[in-house]
Parts: C-alpha cells; structure tokens; sequence
C-alpha cells in the first residue's frame, strides 16, 4: 500500500513537473522564434538562423520552426544545409506545398530539371498551409512556367499554361501575361484567345493590343493584326516592334492579290507589280552572287516606270519583330537575328538561280494586266514563281525587306492554304 | 512487476531529463551560445560543488552507471542503496546541465535499476529474484532514455546480464516497453534527432563505409586507451585532489567551448542533428569529433557522474560525417547522403567503443527507422569491432571495473567462450553391445576385461539399459549366471540418452547416477554413436581450456 501511495504521489509530481516544464520550453521556444523572424525580416539572415536554432532546441520537431530555418538558410545562401532540413521536412509533409516550392526552387537552381518539375507540381496540387491557395496555386505555376520557357521547354509549358488559363481571374492584367507567355511558348493561337480576353476586360491595355497584333501577324491573320498594331502604335511611347509590324502587314495587305475585295484588274495589277518586284530581287541576289545570266535569258530587267520603287533603305529591324519573321518563315529559333541579305553562301547553287530566271524570263512577255485579266490560271502560275523566286533568294541572300518580306510572307500564308 | 517498474523507472527519468535540460536553461543559458563567462564560470562551479556531493554525500555515484548495476547484480545480490539513485539523479543532473561532456542515458539505467532494488527489497523478493530485477529497471531506464525498447533490451541483455531465457526476456521486454510509453505520454514520441531521408545509392558506396568502419575502428581505440590511461593516474592522485577534478574538468571543458566549440558540452543531440543536415564542413566534424573525445575523457576520468552513450553517438555523428564529406570531395561520384554517414558512424562507435555489436546495430535501424542502412551499418560495425578487439582485447567497462578493484565478469569473454558439446567428449565404447540375451556370466566376463564402469545393453525394440558389475556379480552369487542378461536389467536401469549436440553440461547432470553414458543419433536412437564417462568430460574441459598437462584416466583420477 505504502508502495502504491508513493508511486502515484510520484507519477503526480512528475505530472505537475512535466507540464510545468512543457510550458517552459514553448515559451523559450516561442522567443527565440520571434527573435528569428524580426532577424530575417531585418534581413540579418545569420542572425535569424541562429535565433531559429535555438528555437528547435526546445521544439526540435516543430515543423514551422523547421521551415523557417530552411528559409533563413537559403537567405543566407547556405543552399545545401537548408535542402537537407527541407527535405526531412518533405518526408513528414510531401503533399506541402511551401515546402515543395522551395525544393523545386533548389533543384533548379542547381540544374536538377526533373527534380525541379517533381516538386513544383507537387507545390502546385500540394497544400498549402496559409493564404490564398488558388493565387499562391497560380504564381506557382507560372514560376514553373517562366522555368520552363527558360530551359526552352516550349511544349512543356504550353501544357502548363492550357492548365493555368481557366484558374486566372477576371483580370486584364492576368491574361495579358498568359498571353505573352503564349506567345513565348510559340501557341499564337492561344495567345491572341487571351489578349482578346484582357481587351474584352480592358480595351485601354496598350501590351494587349500590341500582343494581340503579333499573335495574329504569327497567325498571318494580315488584316486582324493591322488592326490592332494600328491601335498599338496610338499609345505612348510608341513600341517600335508595332510599327514596324504594322508597315510590314499594311505591305502585305497591298501587295496581296488575293485579298478580300480586290477587283479583278487590281488583281492583275498587283500580280505584275509582284513579278516584277521578285525579277528584281532575283538580279539583285544573282549580282550579290557574282552569278552572271546565261545567253539566251532576258537581261537584267532595269527599273521601269511601273516597277515598284526600290527596297527601302536597310534599316535595323527591331529584335522582336526579327524573332517573329523568323518564327514564321521557321528558319530561326526566337531570340536569333535575322539581318539584311547574308554574305556570300560558299554553298549557293547558282543553277537553281538559273533554272528560276529562266522560268521568269519565259514567262515575262505574258504578265501583262489584260492577259492577266483574261487568264486566272496564268496569274496563279505568275504568282507561284514569285512564290519561289522569293523563298529561294531567301534561303540564299538573307531575309528581304519591305515588298520582297511581304512577297515572302505572302507566299508562307499560300502554302499554308 | 516488470510493467510496475517500467512505469516507475519511465516516470524518474522523465524527471532526469526534466532536471537536467532545467539545469542548462537556468545556469548555462536559453540560447545554444553562451555567453563566455557563462561557459567559464558554470561548468567549474557546478564541478565543485559536484565533487563536494560525491565525496561528502553520495560516495557511490562515481561513474556511468553500468559497471555499478552489473556490481549490483553479481556481487550485491540486486542491492542498490536509493541514496545512490538519488545522488545519481542529482548529480549527473547537475553536471551534464552545466556542460559537461557525459551523457544521460547511463546514469537513466542505473536510476531504473535502483527503483527497481528498492521495489524488490520492498517487496521481500528472494535473493535469486532480487539480483535479476535490477537488469529489468535497468533495461526499462535506458529504454526511456533513448526512446528505444529494442536497443535497451538487447544492450541490457549484452552488457549487463550476458544470458537470456524466456522468463528474464519477458520481464526486461515489458519494463522497456511500459517505461518507453511513460516518457512518450510525458514528453512525446518525437526522436531525439531527425534523420534526413538516406539510403545507399549504389554497392560501390559500401567501400566508403568500410572506410568509415576502419577510422572508427581506430578513434575507438584510442578513446578507450585514453580513459583508461587517464582514469587510472587520477585515481592514483591524492585523495585531496579529488575535490576539484570535476571542476578543473568543468573548467577545461568551458575552456573549449569558449574557444568556439560549444558544441562538445552536454549531452549534444542537438549538434547531432545539425551534423545529419549538413551543418558543417568535414574539418569542422572532424575537430569536433576529436575535442568531444577530448572532453568527454576529461568529465570522465575526473570523477564526475555521467554516462557515455550520448558522447559516443556524438563522437560517431560527426567522424561519420567527416569521413563521408571527405569521401564525397574525393571521390564526388559517391552521391548518399552526408546524414547516412553520420547514422552509421553512431553504430560504428557504438560498437568498437562499448563493444556491443548487436546493440549497435538495432540502435541504428530503432533511431533511423531506415532499414536500408542496415547493411553499411552492419559493414561498418563489424569492422570496428574487429579492429577494437584486435588492439584493446579488453573492453571498456570490464577495463574500468578491474580499475575500480571489482572483478565482474565480462560478457564478451563470456561470449566468446567456446560451448563444449557431448561430441567432443564422447569416444567409441570399450565393450561389445550386448542385446540382453547374452547369459549373465559372459557379460560379467566382458565388463570385466574391459574398464568401463557399466555394461549398455540394447534390446531389439530399442530400448537402452545399462547394468552395473555389482549387480552381475551378485547374480552370478545367486546362481543366476546363466539367465538372460536382460533379467537383471531391472525396469528402473533405463538409461538417459545423449545425443552429440547437447551441451556438455547436460551429461554431468546424469553422470553421478550412470557412469557410462550412450550418445546416439537423433533419427535412430538404436545408432550408438558413443560413449561418455566422467573422465571423458573433465578431459574435454580440459583440452578447451589449453591444458594438456596429464589426461583424466577412466577412474576419474
């Protein structure tokens, strides 16, 4: 009995002692983990991790105080030491969502791709412990995103961004940025759906305007993408890129013979004016070439008075507008230049040239209007040997300017139909 | 019982970790850097009036705690003086709260050892009970301590009391398991560390582990060598000098975190931990490796109460995980992680420094909860304690007890110790087997030319009896020299059976009665496969022991 009398005054005591002691410790705790957070909001990330430390010293196993010297390490750059704290804490929590973003943001920076596509989708269908779920949902994965488009990855985050559109709010603002992004992962359809989108909630957002005209340029919707480089370049500053996008479609829409609401003589007209225009293009590539003409051919054409005015003079073309030519013609990834006429090509095949002027001088004499008028399938023909007098001075003389670009672009559209 | 005192024994040390993690906040500090006055001050003040304790009120708590519960067992039939508990308590609470580099985890088997003591002696038990209940506290205050059941039970079963049966493996299994619920319903189920997720990537890592066996091997010997050394010129120093060695310890050891390694005093979980999230670079787990050795040699041998498990894991954490950086920056395609290291060099000093091998093991995979570390655990350890056994034959703790003038018995001699068999006694009978038909008068001649001391007789259903000469003799008196020999096989004259697995103690046990024994075979009992005598066994126990000098002859001289 005596026994049984001291063991449960003892097991009291030890009851009374235990959570005397327990509320010790949280306080302790406690502190230094206010102290840690004030430390790392001041930005002395050292300091925060000692402060955090000692607050895992009372409660070695709480897993905010973990997280938060996870975080206090990575301020500090002491990149291994908080991974490995992160990752313990992901064997305890894998479906964390903060926990996840900060791993996936490790692993890519130390290059771990797949790692990194692991843990941002666990961060992005994970939980999250605090906040707003669906926007911290969303910048999530548009930092995977931005990832993604960064290692060139454009299918991949194409994918991303099909998931991300129907979680974006009413905001102009928001659509707009899905539709750059679209348009950096090379989906212009996508991207003009959006910028459409932010015009329909705001029609002053000058970037929805200017990305709805490239999106339809890429889409060689000419007449749409007029339209809206025209309002772009009504803002302030003018971005150059519309401009020069604008000129470059207003081209395209008035050396089109096949445009909506063009006559039957303006049809003709144009399909001379195109003729001539790729036979000049053509001299000019073979005299860049040194290639002479064969006797036999029609000489050099000289500059008649109906002859389209000369190439305008070489300008630099804005690097984004160059990304988007180049986009279309598929010869160069985005972010590759694409200049005036290329120097000499050790590999040109002048016989090719020869074949092209042989085939234009033949059929010069008959692209006359009223001929033209009169023959439909002769204007075709006409049309489908600038088509590829221009692709193949293209390919050998660099990307034109002015009426060649729009002869080029033009003969893209065709094939596309 | 053994639950009663599980409970007990969990509900004290909940209070030992209570009173010592108290004493640090209180005296050293709340933060993990003190202050250096704090450092200086606190260790050697509290050493002094530590040493005042042992010296003037509790003189028996000198130690870590194990020697004096295996000397409570073997020699003090169970008896622990609760005064010695209480000092314990009182004094390894003090001294690893201000600092000292000892562990809590020894002095925690030894209080549940006491309150074991004290209940059984409450109790009235008999003297046979009373010296086993002290293992069974012993087992349920190291399992509190560590919050491992398994480990304590296999380390109790190891070190302390070197033998098992069914009925002691229940008891010490129900303390640990009944004391480890008492501290988890107190101070929660969480480790003592976490561990960060670990494997073994490829085979070819298990080289470096063996690396990590050998350097462990070798820091295990010579922390055992410098205990040792150290522990016996102290003890041999003045009396009077015993009354500031644990506070010049103290003083040394604040001398070494004020040097900017406060991680060396205390117990060091917490750096633990830190060492397994890759806190520190090799240098720095190296240094520490090596001051922690350092220091906890000092707190030992100056006398101060304490234990050194938690030194030991400390010791291994950070030379595991300096060997294993180091590997990592030499040999960069070894890709497992820093904290599996840090594991394994745990169990590697766990087992070339104490010497319990099993307990290393499961320690390991009990705090881990990784099972596939098991196998560099198992590497690892296995050379450790090799090349400990190699260079130090004696252990640690049967080293500190001899110095302490007790001759306990060492369960790893005991171990080691080779279990003789009935084979390698027995030998090929000197008589015919008789099948009982035999007249008597013949079987009289038999036994008779021969020098066995019985005659065995088979019969044809198998059944073995042995008769003696007497009793032939007296048969031939009585003029019964020409009956079958089986009439004077009595019913009673049934012979034990051996066979050549049994240990060879199984045959002393029937010796007296039967002289002659037959061993036979365990699918055929009529196969005779020899025979055994008392001579045969002494010689046997002879050969094992080395001594060749003269054989015992058949009449036992």
């Amino acid at each position: 009995m005596l026994v049984l009398l001291i063991s449960t005054a003892f097991a009291t005591a030890t009851v009374f002692a235990a959570r005397f002691y327990e509320s010790k410790q949280q306080q302790l705790g406690q502190m230094w983990f206010g102290r840690g957070q004030a430390a790392l909001a001041a930005g002395a990330a050292s300091a925060a991790v000692l402060d955090f430390r000692n607050a895992l010293y009372y409660s070695h196993d709480d897993p905010n105080y973990r997280l938060r010297l996870a975080e206090a390490l990575l301020a500090a750059n002491r990149i291994e030491e908080a991974r490995s704290y992160l990752l313990t804490l992901w064997q305890d929590e894998p479906s964390n969502s903060t926990i996840n973003l900060q791993l996936a943001r490790l692993a890519a920076r130390a290059g771990e791709t797949q790692a990194a596509m692991r843990y941002y989708h666990g961060a992005i269908y994970g939980l999250w412990p605090a906040g707003d779920a669906a926007a911290l949902r969303r910048q999530t994965r548009l930092e995977l995103i931005h990832y993604l488009l960064r290692l060139h990855d454009a299918t991949q985050a194409d994918a991303e961004l099909i998931a991300l559109t129907p979680e974006l709010p009413p905001s102009a603002a928001e659509h707009d940025i899905a539709g750059r992004l679209f348009l950096q992962a090379d989906d212009p359809s996508r991207a003009l759906a959006e910028f459409q989108t932010a015009l329909h909630l705001d029609s002053r957002l000058d970037s929805a305007w200017l990305g709805a005209g490239e999106a339809a340029f890429k889409l060689t919707q000419y007449r749409d993408a007029a339209r809206y480089l025209e309002r772009a370049s009504r803002s302030s500053p003018h971005p150059p890129q519309a401009q020069e996008l604008l000129a470059t479609s207003r081209l395209i829409l008035s050396w089109n013979p096949y445009a909506q609401g063009v006559s039957a003589r303006q049809r003709a007209s144009r399909v001379v004016q195109a003729y001539r225009q790729a036979g000049q293009r053509l001299d000019e590539c073979a005299a860049a070439r040194n290639i002479e003409w064969q006797p036999g051919g029609v000489p050099p054409a000289s500059s008649a008075s109906n002859a389209a005015p000369p190439n305008p003079p070489a300008a630099n073309r804005n690097g984004r507008t160059s990304e988007i030519i180049a986009a279309i013609l598929g010869r160069a990834r985005p972010g590759a230049k694409t200049g005036p006429a290329a120097p000499a090509n050790g590999n040109a095949n002048p016989a090719q040239l020869q074949q092209l002027h042989q085939q234009y001088a033949a059929l010069q004499p008959r692209v006359r209007v009223y001929q033209l008028e009169r023959d439909p399938q002769l204007a075709d023909d006409a049309m489908a040997l600038v088509s590829q007098i221009e692709v193949l001075t293209a390919q050998q003389c660099g990307t034109p300017k002015g009426p060649d670009l729009a002869l080029l672009l033009l003969s893209h559209k065709a094939e596309e139909r | 019982m053994a639950i009663f005192i599980g409970i007990l024994s969990g509900l004290a040390v909940v209070c030992f970790r209570i009173a010592y993690l108290s004493v640090r906040t209180s005296m050293l500090s709340t933060s993990l850097s003190p202050s250096p006055s704090h450092l200086l001050l606190v260790p050697s003040l509290t050493g002094i009036v530590i040493a005042l304790l042992v010296i003037y009120v509790f003189p028996r708590v000198r130690g870590s705690g194990v020697n004096q519960t295996k000397a409570a067992l073997y020699i003090y039939n169970g008896h622990i003086p609760f005064r010695t508990v209480v000092g314990k308590f009182i004094c390894s609470a003090l001294a690893i709260g201000s600092g000292q580099s000892l562990g809590p985890e020894d002095p925690s088997l030894q209080i549940g050892a006491g309150i074991a003591s004290l209940l059984g002696e409450r109790l009235q038990l008999s003297r046979e009970r009373l010296r086993l209940i002290a293992p069974v506290g012993a087992a349920a205050g190291l399992a509190a301590a560590f919050n491992a059941p398994i480990s304590a039970v296999l380390f109790v079963i190891e070190e302390v009391i070197g033998r098992w049966s069914a009925g002691i493996l229940g008891a010490v299994v129900l303390s640990a398991i009944s004391s480890v619920v008492v501290e988890r319903w107190f101070l929660g189920s969480e480790p003592l560390f976490r561990i960060p997720p670990i494997g073994v990537v490829n085979p070819g890592e298990l080289l470096a582990y063996a690396v990590l066996g050998v350097v462990g091997g070798i820091a295990s010997v010579v922390f055992v060598k410098m205990i040792t050394y150290f522990r016996m010129h102290l003890k041999s120093a003045p009396a009077w000098t015993q009354h500031w060695q644990p506070g010049v310890a103290g003083l040394l050891i604040g001398l070494i975190g004020y040097l900017g390694f406060p991680q060396v005093m205390g117990a060091g979980y917490v750096y633990m931990d830190q060492a397994m999230h890759s806190q520190y670079t090799w240098q720095m787990l190296g240094i520490l490796a090596g001051l922690k050795i350092l220091a906890t040699t000092i707190s030992f041998v100056s006398g101060t109460p304490g234990g050194m498990f938690a030194p030991t894991l400390f010791i291994g954490a950070m030379l595991g995980g300096s060997v294993g950086a180091l590997e990592h920056a030499l040999l960069p395609h070894l890709s497992g992680p820093i904290g599996a290291y840090c594991l394994v060099g745990m169990g590697t000093l766990f087992a070339g420094f104490i010497r319990a091998p099993m307990t290393s093991v499961f320690m390991v995979l009990e705090v881990s909860g990784n099972y596939t570390i098991i196998v560099p655990v198992i590497i690892s350890n296995a050379i450790a304690y090799v090349i400990s056994r190699a260079a130090q034959p004696t252990p640690l703790f049967d080293m500190l007890s001899r110095q302490s003038g007790l001759d306990l018995p060492s369960m790893e001699e005991q171990r080691e110790q080779p279990l003789l068999h009935v084979e390698d006694a027995m030998r090929p009978p000197r008589t015919p087997l008789l099948t009982g038909e035999e007249p008597v008068k013949v079987a009289l001649q038999e036994l008779e030319q021969s020098t066995e001391p019985l005659l065995l007789l088979r019969s044809p259903d198998g059944i073995w009896r042995g008769v003696t000469r007497k009793k032939l003799a007296d048969m031939v008196d009585q003029g019964d020299a020409e009956l079958p020999l089986k009439t004077a096989a009595a019913q009673d004259s049934f012979v034990p059976l051996l066979h050549p697995d049994h240990p060879l103690d199984t045959a002393l046990r029937h010796i007296y009665d039967w002289p002659l024994l037959p061993v036979v075979h365990r699918a055929d009992p009529a196969q005779l496969q020899g025979v055994v005598s008392l001579p045969d066994i002494l010689n046997a126990y002879r050969r094992a022991t080395g001594d060749h000098a003269q054989a015992f002859n058949s009449s036992g001289t």
